[in-house]
Parts: structure tokens; C-alpha cells; sequence
């Protein structure tokens, strides 16, 4: 909190100059500022009351708005592939793991047209009030998400709305006899340091999308494992894969009141999702 | 239940800013956290309850919300949706600055959201030039630190007018 006061006391010193140079062009009153100098909670509020892409846009509207979205309460990254491919955060991705598994699936997109990669400037910012992350992307790799989690540490609520379906992506961008043997690229290990937000506030984590595969199992594995005060665990799962349930419930939990919850899965073609 | 009805009718005074003074009936003002805070702690012995960053339009405004959503029961809920959003509808933006300024002073949840809702729609959906303008938000990027901005986030400005 004292960190927001601070940068915001710091960015109002910034645009006092530019402000006083307007004002001998036009009246003062006309041209007052008043939604730039709300308190951080408004902003983060109104904000908040926007869909991501539309708060994240805010940034273009002046040098103190290029962080203001970083004050909101939820994010919900729903865009898929081809957005996220854009991001700095999948850029952030990429260069924190360039030596790790993730490298290869980015030499394929960056053979798709992705340029300028490792010049972004790729600093994950704090998200100080985020309390819920929806991922819409099913290939979050650990590195970007233990980073994230890293840097939101009132996170209450994740949700992975297409599961993790890091084999999904792995076939898409290998060919046959690609990855042979042990090397098995997107199957990286967890993180082993905990984010603060699991020991903490983490309370639900749901996959909407669950598959079983080996990615998604250690994931949750995880989760189970590190998340102190976890309240639920959803899992929404496809008929046949009920089996994968039984071992689920067999792992490890940190929290003595976490309950695992599972959903047969079913879609609704009107909203073209699932639950 | 008769002692309910009893404290239904205390009143309390509330003053504005330009030293307008307000009666208000303790069931309308309890629907501010603020003010609850203070009448729990009995912080309220005081006659008049001063509200110096609230002005008299402001206030009056804030008490229409209190009055109509404390007086209305919760089988209303139809009704009280049809107020809220009649209650903003026309306002001007100094007004509305005021009004969520104001409800985040003395803590009144539903008023602090529809007023952050009312800016937020504001906001949305439109082009950025055109937000600057109704906000009288200087753009002061330059044109490279602009591009750079938008090419940072593109994912964000695709479809963006």
C-alpha cells in the first residue's frame, strides 16, 4: 500500500509541469483532471469494472495511466492464442525460460512472426489488489505463472478456464519423432520457492478444463501441496476421465479444509464455454 | 421490536462542506459505514456530525441514494435496480466525480459502485483521443513513448479504435 501512495505521489509530482503549461492556454477549470487524481482504490474500482483488455488499454492514455491497470482487483486473460502471443508477459515467458523447456515452443512462434522478442522490456509489474486470475490460455507455463503469482500477493482465487493442456500444445508445434526419449520439453518441474499469496490467501483454484494429463496432474499436485489455506479445489472433468479423480484425491494437501470438488464436465453452446 | 422502531426514529444532523446542515433519520444513515462506524462508537454525542469534503449538492444527492435504498424493502429489488440507474443517468461528470468521492468518504458500498460503474462505462469501448478529451486527460507520451506503449500491450489495442 505505502509502495502505491509512493508511486503515486511520485507520478502526480511528474505531471505538475505539463499541467501548468495547459493551463495558461485554457481555463484551469475546463481542463481539470479529476479522474487521473482519484485516490488509487477508485481507480482501481473503475478499472476493475472494465473487461482486461479495455483496462490494460488504458495505459496509452497518459505516462500516469501506463501502470494504473496493474491497481485491479481481477484479471481475466480470455484471449486464447494469438493476443497472448503479443504480450509482454508471454515475451517475459519466453526470455525467463530461454534455457529451460519452454525455448523450443517459442522458436516456433517466433518463427511465425514474432519479432523483436528479447529487446521488450519484459518486467512483470506488482498487481498489489489482484484477488482473482482467470487464464483463458491452457499452455501457462510455470515460470510465467510462479512469476505472476510472485507479484500478486493477494491472489484468492485462479482459475484455469481451458485447463493446462500442455500436451495439446506439444502437438501442435512437434512433428513426429520430435521429441524423442527424455526429453520431454513442456513438462517442466514446479517451481520450488511458494509465492507468498499461496501460504496466505490462495482459497480456490478451479480447472475448467481439466484433461489429467501428467502437466496438469502436477499442477494441481502443487497447489495441494503449497496452498496453506486453501478452501477448494474445483476440477471440472469429462466423464470418462473420473478415474483420474480417485488419485487426486489420494495427494497431499496442506490445507485441512480443502475440499476437492469435481464436475462432470458439460458445455454450453450458448456462452461457448464450460460449467 | 418497539425499541427498533424507537431508534428508527432518531434523527442526526449532518453538515456539508459550504455549512449546509442536513437531518437525516438514523435508519437512512446507517446505510453509510462511516456514519454506522461512528454511531457504533458512539463517536455521534456530537450534535452535528460535520462532512468538510462534502459540498450541500453533493450531500443531498448522497441522502436521495441513503433514504430510497434504506426505506425500500428487499422484496424491491426490482425497483431499487430501475432507481439506480435512472439515478445516474443524466449526471454530469463533475457531479459523478463528486458523487463517487463522496461514497467512497462515508464508505456506501452499492452508491460507490454504480458511480465507479457509470465512469468505467464511460470509459469502454471508446477511442482513446475521445476518453482524453472527456476527462481532459493530457496526453503527455510522446509519440514514440505512445507506440512504444501500444506495442508493449498490443494484444490489448487489437480492435481499439
Amino acid at each position: 500500500m505505502i509502495c502505491i501512495f509512493f508511486w503515486l505521489t511520485r507520478t502526480n509530482l511528474g505531471s505538475k509541469s505539463k499541467r501548468h503549461k495547459l493551463s495558461k492556454k485554457q481555463n484551469v477549470l475546463q481542463v481539470e483532471d479529476r479522474i487521473s487524481n482519484l485516490p488509487g482504490n477508485l481507480i482501481s474500482r473503475i478499472l476493475s469494472s472494465l473487461p482486461t483488455k479495455s483496462a490494460v488499454a488504458t495505459s496509452v492514455l497518459s505516462t500516469r495511466w501506463k501502470q494504473f491497470w496493474t491497481l485491479v482487483t481481477s484479471l481475466e486473460f480470455d484471449c486464447r492464442k494469438v493476443c497472448f502471443l503479443n504480450s509482454p508477459y508471454f515475451h517475459f515467458q519466453f526470455v525467463q525460460s530461454k534455457f529451460s523447456c519452454y525455448s523450443r515452443i517459442f522458436d516456433q512462434v517466433e518463427c511465425r512472426g514474432m519479432k523483436h522478442v528479447q529487446e521488450m522490456d519484459s518486467e512483470l509489474p506488482v498487481f498489489p489488489n489482484l484477488t482473482s486470475l482467470v487464464l483463458g490460455a491452457g499452455y501457462v507455463g510455470w515460470e510465467w505463472l510462479s512469476q505472476f503469482l510472485e507479484k500478486s500477493p493477494c491472489l484468492e482465487s485462479l482459475v484455469f478456464k481451458e485447463g493446462y493442456q500442455s500436451d495439446h500444445y506439444r502437438d501442435e508445434y512437434y512433428e513426429e519423432g520430435d521429441s524423442e526419449g527424455d526429453d520431454k520439453p513442456l513438462l517442466c518441474r514446479p517451481p520450488e520457492n511458494v509465492p507468498s499469496c499461496l501460504r496466505s490467501n490462495l482459497k480456490i483454484i478451479k480447472f475448467v478444463n481439466f484433461q489429467g494429463d501428467d502437466g496438469e496432474l502436477k499442477m494441481v499436485e502443487y497447489f495441494l501441496k503449497n496452498a496453506e489455506v486453501l478452501g477448494a479445489a474445483g476440477l471440472a472433468v469429462a466423464k470418462q476421465q473420473l478415474e483420474v479423480t480417485t488419485n487426486l484425491l489420494m495427494l497431499p494437501r496442506s490445507s485441512k479444509t480443502c475440499q476437492i470438488e469435481f464436475v462432470i464436465r458439460r458445455y454450453n453452446f450458448c456462452t461457448g464455454s464450460f460449467y | 421490536m418497539a425499541s427498533s422502531i424507537e431508534n428508527n426514529n432518531e434523527k442526526l444532523t449532518l453538515k456539508s462542506s459550504d455549512g449546509e446542515e442536513f437531518l437525516v433519520e438514523k435508519h437512512v444513515a446507517l446505510q453509510s459505514t462511516l456514519l454506522q462506524n461512528m454511531l457504533d462508537s458512539d463517536c455521534s454525542s456530537a450534535d452535528v456530525i460535520p462532512l468538510p469534503k462534502i459540498d450541500a449538492r453533493t450531500l443531498a444527492l448522497v441522502l436521495g441514494y441513503c433514504k430510497k435504498h434504506a426505506d425500500a424493502s428487499s422484496s424491491k429489488q426490482g425497483e431499487l435496480n430501475s432507481f439506480d440507474s435512472e439515478f445516474l443517468k443524466d449526471m454530469d461528470m463533475g457531479a459523478l466525480f463528486n458523487l463517487v468521492l463522496a461514497a467512497n468518504f462515508m464508505e456506501i458500498k452499492g452508491l460507490l459502485d454504480i458511480a465507479a460503474q457509470k465512469i468505467a462505462d464511460t470509459i469502454k469501448d471508446k477511442p482513446h483521443q475521445e476518453v482524453r478529451e472527456i476527462f481532459h486527460v493530457e496526453n503527455d507520451y510522446t509519440p514514440e513513448e505512445e507506440a512504444a506503449v501500444r506495442e508493449e500491450n498490443r494484444w490489448a489495442f487489437e480492435g481499439f479504435p
